[in-house]
């Protein structure tokens, strides 16, 4: 009787221990903070991206939780294993600050099922697949699908973990690489993010994009007067454009303004004067805070002008809208921008009438991030590559116009975002022509001295009216007639200029009968190569259209630590030795070192 | 309780079974992180001791066990325990200095791997190119991992007077809690609704979480919890067996 009271009071007391801690682990939950020991500040998120996780709470009643799955699963090779970890951390740390992130890891492929079924998994998630070689000397090929879904309520992301430009193609093995992991690695918050900000938008951002000054023209399928072209320059354009915005061409005839409930405003490669009509709805559609991408041509000039004799001579286009622009703060300049660091003519472009192909063609300037982490190390000068063009590799201009800052009375602040390499020059129409006879290979880069030039330009700012003060009493009557107010000072607002029309396209091949990627073209260092066009393109349209300030995101540095592998491996045997014997021998050591001391002890 | 923890910790390091389960220790990490290929530092290519800090949890489900097993199993089968607790000490005190000598130990075989950081760091590129924190916060992780062992280990050692038993019993009790929450959560039953509260019970998810140098106090608390319990439990045990 005594004994089992006894045990019913263990009993108790390890009742009310286990309660104890069950109620501290779960107020732990609650109330707790964390110390970021690593170096690089890896776990410590922008203050953007803990707002947007916060935010979904209040959104819960849509949907409880967020599902994250990710297609990175499988006997995976070392770099595709550590941006495996690198999301499982990332994940993790999303969940950590809100319970409603749930995720899981998918192995696409079921076991047992081979390359044969890929296609139709590729389909069914529209994801690329990676060809990659198996561990170290496995040689068998096989499909990874680098990609995520980010589902909240009815709202389904697709995110890409990987870029085309942040890989390589391996020309032995054909497998698909990473050039710079912790590039990818640093970059994953942002990507996340991105798509978490999108699946709680309960509607698209609408984009307008212009037309009716010679724009490249948005249809699909069928063009304006009813032909079949399936595949127009903007095909791949407007592929992704469709994904995550709601866009739709207006024509300013038929209009009086520019709704304001467009979030951007599009405007690629005019090629024919405005009026003080469009121009003065564009202006009044900036200063009530609309934004603007400025896809701009300075010359008509184009590869097919050269069909003919293989000759042309360049005309400005002397647009008036290059007026307002200025105003703005950038001027577009009506001339070529020639650079020694460039892309060259493919077989796709020519179509092989006797032009020579896969040489350097200084028409199309290769442009780089200012500034490029390289530049920083040769000038000393502490420069911060903005979040849009952040580890971004070269795009690919074609006939590009350089851009000048200019002085503004409003307070600009101007981002200079891409620059042609420091070997460059200019050509001023009409004074000269360009033909296929310029393609040189005996040409080196001492014959272009005009240094850096500008291609794209972020402006932000409240920007002053293009017609501050001149505004004509004609306009002024129709636009107060319609309900309108004139406003002169703008509110704050942001708009990107860039040197080159061309960016929005892509190219066609003939052979396969379908589109060519965005920035598909040729490299001098790797041959047929995609240019990082696409992500610059689409950088610059989620900057323009993020108010959060989650891009700051992307200028998150993760700092790269390789091992010297070639040393490691040429030292490979000493350092096996090294910490397999020494360890045992400490051991050793500390075992005489005891009995010396207890035997001293003993005798004493 | 110095005394007991005194006594304890000369008991193993003049027994033959103390070095070779260190060495034993030192062995196989050392394989794993610099000669077995599909694990080791030089073909992963990365300045850090992930692959290290991957598979000393998996060690540690034979060592700690190994080091525990006769922690309160020799002294129940030799009977000395009714000596130990006649003696002018409490039973908090015995458990507590039995416990800290076992933590001790396993901080002992744990020291010489300062040698794999040295390695790694001369093999940077450039040298020293190896993430210190992050590295600290991993060995915080291990040897709060270590501890929870060693508790576990314990508790199973007052259940029984056989040695071989405790082990045993010690290493399928660590092993699940250690990976058994965690595969149980990826169920698809659970998927999207109990999994991350499954998970956050086993010990791995938060070892994971500690080792890659974030420093939580929900980690620091859990570990805390879950040495509490086991050595509340073994006073437990031991108090019924008086």
């Amino acid at each position: 009787m005594k004994r089992s009271l006894k045990t019913a009071q263990i009993y108790t007391q390890l009742l009310i221990v286990l309660a104890i801690v069950i109620v501290v682990n779960v107020i732990s939950n609650y109330w707790y903070t964390n110390i970021d020991l690593t170096e690089d500040q890896r776990f410590t998120f922008t203050p953007f991206t803990y707002n947007l996780l916060e935010e979904f709470n209040e959104l819960k009643d849509e949907d409880d939780q967020i599902q994250i799955d990710v297609y990175l699963e499988g006997n995976l090779p070392s770099e595709y294993q550590r941006l495996q970890n690198a999301v499982v951390e990332l994940l993790d740390e999303f969940r950590s600050r809100n319970p409603m992130v749930t995720y899981r890891f998918i192995n696409p492929i079921p076991k047992g099922t081979s390359a044969a079924g890929k296609d139709s998994i590729e389909q069914q998630l529209q994801i690329a697949s990676f060809p990659v070689q198996g561990n170290q000397r496995s040689s068998t090929i096989y499909y990874i699908y680098p990609s995520a879904t980010v589902r909240f309520g009815k709202r389904i992301k697709a995110v890409s973990l990987l870029d085309n430009t942040d890989v390589s193609q391996n020309p032995i093995t054909k497998t698909i690489e990473i050039r710079n992991i912790d590039e990818v690695v640093s970059r994953l918050e942002y990507r996340f993010a991105n798509a978490l900000r999108k699946v709680a938008r309960r509607s698209q951002p609408r984009i307008a994009i212009l037309s009716g000054h010679g724009e490249e023209p948005m249809y699909r399928g069928k063009d304006r007067r009813g032909r079949n072209v399936p595949y127009p320059l903007t095909y791949e354009f407007q592929v992704e454009l469709s994904k995550h915005y709601s866009y739709s061409p207006i024509n300013l005839d038929s209009t009086y303004r520019v709704d304001n409930r467009f979030d951007l405003l599009i405007i690629a490669k005019p090629k024919a004067s405005f009026g003080e009509i469009h121009m003065f709805m564009i202006d009044q559609y900036i200063m009530n805070g609309g934004k603007v991408l400025w896809l701009m041509d300075g010359t008509n000039s184009a590869t097919d002008s050269l069909r003919g004799d293989g000759l042309h001579v360049p005309q400005g286009l002397g647009l008036d809208v290059y007026d307002m622009i200025q105003n703005y703060g950038v001027r577009v300049n009506q001339n070529l921008v020639l650079s020694y660091d460039c892309g060259g003519l493919t077989d796709l472009q020519t179509g092989s009438m006797g032009i020579p192909t896969n040489q350097r063609w200084w028409y199309y300037p290769s442009a780089m991030p200012y500034a490029t982490p390289e530049e920083t190390k040769v000038t000393g000068e502490y420069t911060i590559q903005h979040p849009i063009v952040k580890g971004l590799e070269a795009v690919e201009m074609r006939y590009a116009s350089s851009l000048d800052t200019m002085k503004t009375m409003a307070s600009i602040k101007k981002t200079i975002l891409l620059r042609s390499s420091e070997y460059s020059k200019l050509k001023y129409p009409p004074t000269t022509s360009i033909s296929f006879g310029e393609i040189d290979p005996k040409i080196t880069n001492k014959a272009f001295r005009k240094g850096h030039q500008n291609l794209a330009v972020l402006l932000e700012g409240s920007f002053y009216s293009n017609y501050r003060n001149r505004v004509h009493p004609d306009m002024k009557r129709v636009w107060e007639s319609k309900g309108q107010t004139i406003v002169e000072e703008g509110k704050e607002t942001k708009m990107i200029v860039v040197g080159d029309g061309d960016l929005i396209l892509n190219g066609f091949d003939r052979l396969q009968r379908g589109p060519t990627p965005m920035g598909y073209g040729w490299n001098p260092q790797y041959g047929n190569h995609i240019y990082a066009n696409f992500n610059f393109l689409f950088n610059c349209i989620e900057y323009l259209l993020d108010d959060t300030g989650i891009m700051t995101a992307r200028s998150k540095n993760v700092k790269l630590r390789p091992l010297k592998q070639d040393k490691a491996y040429e030292e490979k045997e000493y350092w096996q030795l090294f910490n397999l014997v020494l360890p045992a021998v400490s051991i050793l050591l500390l075992v005489f070192g005891y009995w010396t001391m207890r035997k001293y002890k003993y005798e004493r | 309780m110095y005394s007991i923890f005194k006594k304890e910790v000369n008991l193993f390091l003049s027994s033959l079974i103390g070095y070779a389960t260190i060495s034993v220790f030192l062995l196989l990490t050392g394989l794993f992180m610099w000669v077995f290929p599909d694990y080791s530092v030089i073909t992963y290519g990365y300045a850090s001791l992930d692959s290290f800090f991957g598979m000393a949890p998996y060690i540690f489900l034979f060592l700690i066990p190994a080091i525990t097993m006769r922690a309160f199993s020799e002294e129940i089968q030799t009977g000395t325990i009714e000596l130990l607790v006649t003696r002018p000490l409490s039973q908090w005190e015995i458990l507590l200095g039995k416990y800290l000598a076992c933590v001790f130990l396993v901080t002992l075989s744990i020291l010489p791997t300062f040698l794999y950081f040295y390695s790694v760091y001369q093999l940077g590129d450039p040298v020293g190119n190896i993430d210190v924190g992050a590295t600290v916060g991993s060995y915080i992780g291990l040897v709060s991992l270590g501890a929870v062992f060693v508790a576990i280990g314990i508790f199973a050692s007052s259940l029984t007077s056989n040695q071989i038993i405790a082990f045993i019993t010690s290493f399928f009790l660590c092993a699940f809690f250690y990976e058994a929450f965690g595969s149980l959560s990826r169920l698809e039953l659970f998927f999207g609704t109990l999994d991350t509260i499954i998970e956050s019970i086993g010990i791995k998810y938060h070892y994971r979480s500690i080792s890659r140098g974030l420093v939580d106090t929900r980690d620091l608390v859990y570990f805390l919890s879950m040495i509490i319990v086991f050595l509340v439990s073994t006073n437990a045990v031991l108090q019924q067996r008086r």
